[in-house]
């Protein structure tokens, strides 16, 4: 319903103006620019960013460890001792991925290469060896009741010096407390500060969105690139294939398998993945029947292009674009899903996710937290949207028919 | 157009008008109609109630005579309990009590049943020969006046109240005794596991009409307990079905107690979301005072609330998280009374501590590793915080109240500094520099603790637990499981720790539980604890029918296994329970609340009739 859809050809908008008429610019770079001319796909980036940001910085931020630790006789940085190995690929990746964006002397392929070294060689370093090894047996109340007890103690806490699974041990009354100054948004039943749970379910939302869904890409692009390209028997079975998994109920099968095999997040997701490919084998494959007969695919098949190369390096980027659109939806599908789950006290044990931060709001004596519900109730509902905002968008950038100019791709 | 207010359309306003009030006034009429009949049907009822009493005076007038020919007086004796609520001075008849269930009940069926609730439904309807008196937990008369109990033990005599009528008016005889023995005992019933209790009874014999001897094959202390509380069927009705239809039929449910299932029991089944017991008019003694029993089933705890606030059920059980907020809930306290008791068979809660995994000695195989973990756990606290207070240390496996226990023995206290001693005596100190402890041979102290998952309960006592053990650098993480598969991983040993509750009885029997031959064969030692001392014990008390030297034989068990701690005892727990007011004598005893036969609603208080 934004403006810009509306179906009229010759007044084009602002942002639609300005979008076309640079030649110069690559395909994706125009789709990107229209996406981000538009406003409502403008706040969904910087929503989406902002978890992001918080996803990767999240031990930075609401931590029970002090950044600096002083016990009377020397410093320490007891947050940077509990990092993680994932807390440490992050942030490198991200970090990298900071410098070497505005780095133009280097072409985009190097600093591509660069990057994807630098992961590799930062997730050997921190998993195959072990170069981060935090304490596992954690206590978190032993700073508090350091610097209680001796007053020479000093502590340069993050934020929100609080840890998620921080359970105030020493403050026991603190438990299912109203948002206060030391705690902005309560705590738990459990007695976990709420912000900080908040801040580091951001990880699992986006985690989930974007690992379920690829997975999902990743298969739904090869079984329908090899439906429609073969088309016929292959066709055939594959369309019954893909009406099989398009009747399984998701969240049942999610159901039955963390009641088998436990709470565990990456089964989870692969599951998600595992049953969510069938609307992107469908558009992959309508689009190959199409392109299957067009001039480009015909002379590659003519010259004796290998099949791997004409399936995936000539056809695939010509139908990729109402997947890419698919997937963004499906990002919102997967992180619901989850909220769901988590929702239904089938999620993870002690990390925290929104859904099951939502459910926390109410209690078995028909109790109702607010100041448990609104935070991740919100968050729910605006990364869902704001994925729904950029799919909505990306649509219609790649769409030639709103496009107020032929697109023609490649 | 022109809006003038003409002659039409006043008669068009006067017709409406007179179309109104003549509804109106055929409303009332109607309602009138409504409130006759509605005061006739009360007096038809009335009258039916006062019937129903004088018949009942007449028959229990007839009965001292037919008690006299059998030389005992003691038939009018039955039921005391539901007699002492006719001697209220508002005593009155009618009402019903609604009861809730958690769960659907699949099967009412007795012996091959298996629901939960099956013998909540059951008590009402089907009586046993001899009843444990709630308050003194003495044995006291039920469907047998009197017994008597050989010198060994081994041969036990019912004298059978002559009074007793099953709910078709048909007398209970010896013979229906026998039948519902064979009953049990015939393979093709499908009740392996009540027919294991009666495998030590070697025979049961009809002596005449009103006699029946029981004979064991061996000295059993719950010898008594097992013949006494067979469930009595009538062999008329029982006997028209087929093994198989027995097996099959749901709700094949009829005996001789205070009410009986409304309607044909064959015809009964489940999933109606509730199940209604009507009076046994026929019923041998006192008539109890509720018209209706009724069990609905409401599997949501909200809902259960939500139904107990709307006053669409009459009780209801309160769970330790949810304490704390309805004990002050002026609405609640309003509609109904709060009753919190300890009760014998309450259970207890345990962490238990599984000493063998793959066929090796784990680390709990130690007895001062698991000694030092119960000395880690605040107890105290954690009763206070978690279960609201509505818990207490627990010291054994056997309840305080009951004389099984031996009330010299302290709970271990929280001591974290004789843990992490009594860690180091076993070998366990940080060796590496990790903040996690490790015995000689690298072996971290690291477990996982099995819980049933969606409960709420459980999972803030194993957060607590996991915090506490980090002090002491152990590493506990939770792994909460369905219920099925908990059962599953329970059959097949193959988890570290795990956290459930036992139920309790009045004398139970540690067999199951602690005796090293219930290790193998899917037996409940499923944490592989073995003591001599502690076998020695058990089977020496099982077989010891004297009630002093075995209670001895228990406590010294007791001291046993407080000091192995094969589990770790964390409480008792309290009841709490909400009952709507309307109800009185609804009293507390060492079982718990007594039953609802022996409540009443006063006359004015009186919500449902039939």
């Amino acid at each position: 319903m934004t403006d810009a859809a509306a179906p009229e050809p010759v007044t084009p908008d602002a942002a639609g103006a300005s979008a076309v008429p640079r030649r110069s610019r690559s395909f994706s770079g125009r789709v990107l620019y229209t996406l981000l001319g538009r406003w409502g796909a403008r706040v969904a980036a910087v929503w989406i960013g902002l978890v992001a940001l918080l996803a990767v910085a999240a031990p930075l931020l609401a931590n029970s460890h002090p950044i600096a630790f002083f016990d009377g006789d020397v410093w320490t940085s007891p947050m940077l001792r509990h990092l993680t190995p994932t807390d440490v690929l992050l942030l490198v990746v991200s970090l990298a991925a900071l410098v070497l964006w505005p780095l133009h002397m280097l072409s985009a392929k190097a600093r591509r290469r660069i990057w994807l070294g630098l992961i590799v060689v930062t997730a050997l370093a921190v998993y195959v060896f072990p170069g981060v090894h935090p304490p596992e047996a954690v206590v978190f109340s032993q700073y508090r009741e350091a610097l209680a007890e001796n007053p020479d103690a000093r502590a340069v806490h993050t934020l929100i010096p609080f840890s998620p699974t921080d359970r105030l041990r020493d403050l026991p009354d603190r438990r299912l407390a109203e948002p206060d100054a030391t705690h902005r948004l309560g705590t738990t039943q459990f007695g976990e500060d709420m912000a900080s749970r908040m801040i580091h379910a951001c990880r699992i939302a986006l985690a989930i969105g974007f690992i379920a869904t690829g997975i999902a890409v990743v298969i739904g692009v090869v079984v329908g690139g090899l439906m429609g390209y073969f088309s016929g028997v292959v066709d055939l079975i594959g369309m019954r294939l893909v009406e099989i998994f398009a009747a399984i109920p998701v969240i049942f099968i999610l159901i039955m398998i963390v009641a088998f095999y436990g709470r565990n997040l990456y089964l989870i997701m692969v599951v998600i993945g595992l049953f969510g490919w069938v609307g992107y084998a469908e558009f992959t494959r309508a689009e190959f029947l199409k392109l299957r007969r067009l001039d480009f695919v015909q002379a590659a098949i003519a010259l004796g292009v290998p099949l791997r190369s004409v399936l995936f390096r000539h056809m695939l980027p010509n139908g990729l674009t109402p997947v890419v659109v698919t997937a963004s939806f499906g990002i919102a599908g997967a992180i619901l899903t989850e909220s769901t789950l988590s929702f239904l006290g089938l999620g993870l044990v002690e990390e925290p996710s929104w859904g099951q931060l939502l459910n926390q709001a109410r209690d078995m004596g028909g109790g109702f937290y607010w100041w448990l519900a609104w935070p991740p109730g919100l968050a729910i509902f605006l990364t869902v949207f704001a994925y729904n905002l950029i799919g909505e968008a990306l649509r219609d950038a790649i769409d030639p028919r709103t496009q107020k100019q032929k697109a023609s791709p490649a | 157009m022109n809006a003038r207010f003409g002659v039409k359309d006043f008669f068009v306003f006067a017709l409406l008008l007179a179309v109104l009030v003549s509804v109106w006034l055929g409303v009332k009429a109607r309602d009138r109609q409504w409130t006759l009949l509605q005061s006739i049907d009360d007096r038809l009822a009335e009258n039916n109630r006062t019937l129903t009493q004088l018949n009942r005076t007449l028959s229990s007038g007839v009965r001292p005579v037919a008690a006299a020919t059998n030389g005992t007086a003691a038939a009018t004796a039955s039921h005391p309990r539901i007699d002492a609520a006719h001697a209220f001075p508002d005593f009155a008849e009618g009402d019903w009590f609604i009861d809730v269930f958690a769960q659907t009940v699949g099967k009412l069926t007795p012996h091959v049943s298996t629901d939960v609730y099956q013998n909540v439904v059951a008590s009402y309807v089907v009586e046993t020969l001899a009843d444990r008196d709630p308050d003194t937990l003495e044995w006291a008369p039920s469907l047998a006046e009197s017994w008597t109990i050989s010198d060994d033990g081994l041969t036990i005599r019912f004298e059978l109240n002559p009074a007793a009528r099953f709910s078709d008016g048909t007398p209970v005889t010896a013979a229906d005794v026998v039948y519902s023995y064979e009953l049990l005992m015939n393979p093709k019933i499908d009740a392996p596991r009540i027919r294991v209790y009666y495998s030590k009874v070697a025979s049961v014999v009809a002596d005449g009409d009103h006699a029946v001897v029981f004979t064991l094959s061996e000295p059993y202390f719950l010898g008594f307990n097992i013949c006494a509380g067979l469930e009595i069927l009538p062999k008329h009705y029982y006997e028209q079905f087929s093994e198989s239809e027995f097996n099959e039929t749901p709700g094949l449910l009829m005996g001789s107690g205070p009410y009986r299932l409304d309607g044909d029991p064959a015809s009964w089944t489940p999933g109606t979301g509730k199940i209604e017991l009507v009076r046994n008019d026929n019923f041998w003694g006192p008539a109890p005072a509720l018209d209706r029993v009724v069990f609905r089933e409401i599997s949501d705890g909200t809902a259960r609330l939500a139904a107990f606030r709307n006053q669409e059920i009459d009780r209801f059980g309160v769970e330790a998280a949810q304490y704390l907020t309805l004990k002050d809930d002026e609405q609640l306290l309003d509609q109904s009374n709060l009753y919190e008791y300890e009760s014998l068979t309450g259970g207890y809660r345990y962490i238990g501590w599984n000493q063998v995994r793959d066929g090796e000695p784990s680390i709990f195989a130690d007895v001062r590793v698991r000694r030092a973990l119960t000395m880690l756990a605040d107890r105290q606290e954690m009763a206070e915080r978690l279960e609201a207070g509505l818990a207490t240390v627990a010291s054994g496996p056997f309840h305080p109240l009951g004389d099984q226990a031996d009330p010299s023995i302290e709970p271990w206290p929280y001591d974290p500094d004789a843990a992490n001693a009594l860690l180091k005596e076993a070998g366990w100190e940080d060796r590496d520099g990790n903040g996690v402890i490790e015995d000689a041979d690298g072996r971290e102290m690291k477990f996982k603790l099995v819980y049933p998952a969606s409960s709420n309960t459980y999972q803030q006592m194993v957060f607590y637990l996991k915090d506490a053990y980090a002090r002491a650098g152990i590493v506990m993480d939770p792994d909460p499981l369905e219920w099925t598969i908990m059962l599953q991983r329970i059959d097949s040993r193959d988890f570290d720790a795990i956290t459930l509750g036992w139920g309790g009885t009045i004398e139970s029997d540690p067999m199951q539980i602690f005796h090293s031959d219930s290790i193998e064969g899917g037996g409940d030692n499923y944490v592989s604890y073995r003591s001599d001392e502690a076998d020695r014990l058990i089977t020496e008390a099982r077989v010891t029918v004297d009630e002093q030297a075995r209670m001895a034989l228990w406590q010294k068990l007791h001291r046993v296994l407080h000091d192995d701690q094969p589990y770790t005892f964390l409480f008792n727990r309290k009841a709490v329970v909400f009952v709507d007011q309307r109800f009185s004598n609804v009293q507390v005893t060492k079982t718990g609340l007594n039953r609802a036969e022996e409540w009443f609603v006063p006359g004015d208080l009186q919500r449902y009739r039939d």
